[in-house]
């Protein structure tokens, strides 16, 4: 069973990843976006493009950057999705 | 092709949850997929009231969910509790308690948990806006 972790609060970066298992994935959203500059990249970790975008962020990420249509396919590559909040 | 419903709790008014899954839906429908019904949860039923009146150089989330709701054939459900709790009511609620008005949006509809249950059950995937 693999879970797709949707985080908007960049203050629950940690309890979220302490929570996701190895074959999860995290994908930052909103104001979480900001954390693709603090933090370091995974191959699961992965941006959301507009929301960067939307707040200037959009260069120098090293993080995986996915635009809407791969967020929606994102929840159908994995089983469940859970937005951490 | 896939059947989505939407959890939605985002506030309207402070935050940036619905405009996310305005977004989330469109792109879902633009790829062929279908919604069976977003359900609106905590602050997330302030969206259903029809006399939200934004500015009219803002977006306005009651009518965006609605036309998308309309044109796609799928359902707008806020919870009966929480929608009540925060002056979201529809006629028979307004009836029963002896309310001079009711003020949800003819796009949206007001029913219990067991809704967001059955779309849960009935859809492939539920995604969260918060």
């Amino acid at each position: 069973m693999k879970t797709l972790y949707i985080l908007n609060n960049p203050q629950l970066f940690e309890q979220c990843t302490l929570a996701m298992g190895t074959q999860d994935a995290l994908l930052l959203i909103e104001d979480a976006v900001v954390l693709s500059e603090q933090q370091s990249s995974d191959e699961n970790h992965f941006v959301l493009e507009e929301d960067l975008i939307a707040r200037g962020l959009n260069s120098g990420s090293s993080w995986n950057k996915k635009n809407y249509n791969e967020f929606v396919a994102l929840t159908l590559e994995y089983n469940k999705s859970v937005s951490w909040l | 092709m896939a059947t989505f419903s939407l959890l939605v709790t985002a506030n309207p008014h402070s935050s940036q949850g619905q405009f996310s899954a305005i977004q989330f839906a469109k792109t879902l429908l633009h790829q062929g997929h279908v919604i069976k019904r977003v359900f609106f949860y905590a602050d997330g039923v302030l969206v259903a009231s029809r006399l939200n009146c934004p500015p009219s150089d803002e977006y306005n989330l009651t009518k965006t969910w609605a036309k998308l709701a309309i044109t796609h054939d799928f359902e707008l459900t806020a919870c009966v509790t929480v929608a009540m709790k925060r002056g979201i009511i529809n006629a028979t609620e307004a009836d029963r308690n002896a309310l001079t008005g009711e003020n949800i949006d003819p796009a949206f509809e007001i029913s219990g948990l067991g809704q967001l249950t059955e779309a849960m059950l009935e859809s492939d995937r539920l995604v969260t806006f918060g």
